[in-house]
């Protein structure tokens, strides 16, 4: 441990470059690292402004029920986790955590590093797109 | 009697599925005269990023930050179609909405009222949070 542990990002024709906010979220950065690789799809979120999400299927995710790092916004380009696992959102402008019923925490897990603009620029399409395949791994694997 | 209107989203495969609003011109004289005005009206349908589950159209004939906001509501019930003045704003709600931005939570005018069997037209505006912008179109319903 100690080097960088870096992700690739593939958002429909977008790849983008990661690396994860262990310093922040050690457990929760842990577990989304174990849970690689990601292939799923990638939703236009309802409540929290300019972000996505998605659910992972991760029983490792699934465990992680602490706020190691709670935030309410979420910056453009950073991927968040909500506690328990139950969706990892990642924004591209104006975020901020929040439900029906207001708004809530999440913990930052990933944050992208290289081809940020390109990854900001894709996400904000999916406001006329709609939902975008989203695969996520392990740089190097 | 309260006039009608008639919306009708269309997707990229070119299927329509319509639906009737009733115009709560009583409850909100000012703001549906403005509407009645407008139309027809025919934008993109977007899906709501901050205020649950609603799809939204821009409408720039309708934009007025200077009218009053009339029979104001916060929260949308499902089929309630709710009026920004501020940003021109036509908000259709399928489920569990209410008016909200990036600086917290706002208020609308309630203009209308899905009618009847409207589950169709819903699922086409709930549609938009997964399949992207679809074209709606309203009109004044005639007869």
């Amino acid at each position: 441990m100690g080097s960088r542990r870096e992700l690739i990002v593939e958002l429909d024709d977008c790849i983008a470059r990661a690396e994860l906010c262990s310093e922040l979220s050690p457990k929760a950065a842990e577990a989304f690292w174990g849970s690689l690789p990601i292939e799923t799809v990638l939703v236009p979120a309802k409540w929290s402004g300019r972000a996505c999400f998605f659910e992972p299927d991760s029983r490792a995710l699934a465990e992680v029920t602490e706020l190691e790092y709670p935030v309410c916004s979420i910056y453009p380009g950073y991927f968040v986790l909500r506690p328990g696992g139950t969706e990892i959102l990642v924004a591209y402008g104006a975020s901020e955590y929040r439900w029906g019923s207001g708004t809530d925490y999440v913990t930052p897990i990933a944050r992208t590093t290289e081809n940020l603009t390109r990854l900001i620029a894709t996400l904000a399409r999916m406001h006329d797109v709609g939902e975008l395949p989203l695969k996520i791994r392990a740089a190097g694997r | 009697m309260s006039a009608l209107a008639r919306l009708a989203i269309t997707d990229g495969a070119g299927r329509t599925v319509a639906a009737t609003a009733r115009l709560l011109d009583l409850a909100a004289p000012l703001a549906v005269e403005r509407f009645r005005r407008a139309l027809p009206i025919r934008e993109p349908l977007r899906h709501v990023r901050w205020s649950g589950e609603a799809g939204y159209v821009l409408v720039p004939e309708l934009v007025d930050p200077g009218l009053a906001l009339e029979n104001r509501m916060s929260f949308f019930c499902r089929g309630a179609i709710g009026f920004r003045p501020e940003h021109g704003e036509l908000a259709i709600a399928y489920g569990s909405a209410q008016a909200r931005d990036w600086w917290g939570i706002g208020w609308a005018t309630r203009i209308a009222q899905l009618e009847g069997d409207a589950d169709a037209f819903l699922a086409a505006v709930e549609g938009t949070q997964r399949g992207g912008v679809r074209e709606l179109l309203i009109e004044a319903e005639v007869g």
